[in-house]
C-alpha cells in the first residue's frame, strides 16, 4: 500500500507514465478475476473491461483523493465499469447458467467439474450479493471497504453477504460439498 | 452451514491468477499521448535560473572550490574542510538539481 501512494503521487506531480505501468503489473490480475467471475467466466469480457478500467483510471487520476486507498478506489471504477457496460448493452446484470457452458477455467490443470461447480454457485447469486461474497471471500476486503466501493450502507453490504453465504451453503450442501 | 473457514477455503481453491502475456502492455498503448507540457516546462525554466542564480550569486571560483572539495573528499573518503561547506553544499544541490531534473525528464520521454 505504501508503493502505492509513492506511485500515485509520481503519476499525479509528474504524469509518470512508468509508474502507472507499475500499478496496472500489480493490479491486473486481482481485477481481471474480478471481472471474470462477475461475468460468468467470460475471460475475453473480462479483459476488455479490466483495460476500460484502467484507462479510465489515467484519464481521472487527478480526482483520486486519499480518503480511500488506491486498490478501493480501483474497485469502485472497475465496479462502475462493469454496471455501465450491463446498462449500455441493456443486459441483465444477472448471467445466465447458459452463458457459463461457453465459458472455461482460465487455469489449465483445475479440477474442471469443481471449478465449473463453483461458477455455477456464483450464479446463483444476485449481483450485488455476487460482488460482495467475491470482494470479501476472494479479494479479502472488509465490509467497510466494500461499502465503499459499491456505495452502499455497511448494513446493506452485511445483508448481501449473509444472503450470499445462506445461497452458497445451500448449493453446496445439495452437491455434497459440506462433507 | 459453511462456517468463513470453508468459504474462505472455498475461494482461495478457486483464485485464479492472470498472467500479464501483454496486457499492460496493450493498457500503456491505449491511454492518450501527453498533451500537457507544462510541468516540463515549469521544471526546464527553474532548473536554468537555478543555475544562473547560483553562478551570479556565488561565481565561478566557489563552485570551482566545491567540486574540487568533492572530488577529493570523495577520493579519501572524509569529511571536507569546514571552512568550505557552504561551496560543498551548494555544488550538491546543484548537482543534486541537475540529477533529479535529468530523471524527471528521462520518465517524461518513456
Amino acid at each position: 500500500m505504501k508503493n502505492d501512494s509513492l506511485l500515485v503521487s509520481r503519476i499525479l506531480l509528474l504524469g509518470d507514465r512508468n509508474a502507472f505501468n507499475q500499478l496496472v503489473k500489480e493490479y491486473q490480475s486481482p481485477l481481471r478475476r474480478f471481472f471474470f467471475n462477475l461475468t460468468g467466466g467470460d475471460e475475453e469480457l473480462s479483459k476488455d473491461l479490466a483495460q476500460d478500467t484502467f484507462v479510465k483510471v489515467w484519464l481521472n487520476m487527478a480526482s483520486f483523493r486519499s480518503v480511500s486507498t488506491f486498490s478501493t478506489w480501483l474497485y469502485r471504477i472497475a465496479y462502475n465499469t462493469f454496471y455501465d457496460y450491463i446498462r449500455n448493452r441493456k443486459l441483465s446484470a444477472e448471467v445466465d447458467v447458459g452463458t457459463l457452458g461457453n465459458n472455461l477455467c482460465a487455469e489449465a490443470g483445475k479440477d474442471k467439474d469443481f471449478g465449473i461447480d463453483f461458477a455455477r454457485a456464483l450464479l446463483l447469486l444476485r449481483a450485488e450479493e455476487r460482488t460482495v461474497v467475491l470482494l470479501f471471500y476472494m479479494e479479502d476486503k472488509t465490509v467497510e471497504t466494500i461499502a465503499g466501493i459499491m456505495a452502499m450502507p455497511v448494513g446493506t453490504v452485511k445483508s448481501h453477504l449473509s444472503r450470499g453465504k445462506k445461497k452458497l451453503t445451500e448449493y453446496f450442501k445439495s452437491t455434497e460439498y459440506d462433507k | 452451514m459453511l462456517d468463513d473457514k470453508q468459504l474462505y477455503d472455498l475461494f482461495k481453491s478457486n483464485k485464479t491468477e492472470f498472467a500479464d502475456n501483454g496486457f499492460s502492455e496493450r493498457v500503456m498503448k491505449r491511454l492518450p499521448k501527453k498533451s500537457n507540457r507544462l510541468p516540463e516546462a515549469i521544471i526546464l525554466v527553474s532548473l536554468v535560473l537555478g543555475i544562473l542564480l547560483t553562478i551570479w550569486l556565488q561565481g565561478f571560483q566557489a563552485i570551482y572550490e566545491g567540486i574540487h572539495n568533492l572530488i577529493l573528499s570523495l577520493s579519501h573518503i572524509q569529511m571536507p574542510s569546514i571552512v568550505l561547506l557552504n561551496e560543498y553544499l551548494i555544488v550538491l544541490l546543484l548537482f543534486g538539481s541537475i540529477g533529479l531534473s535529468m530523471y524527471f525528464f528521462k520518465n517524461m520521454r518513456d
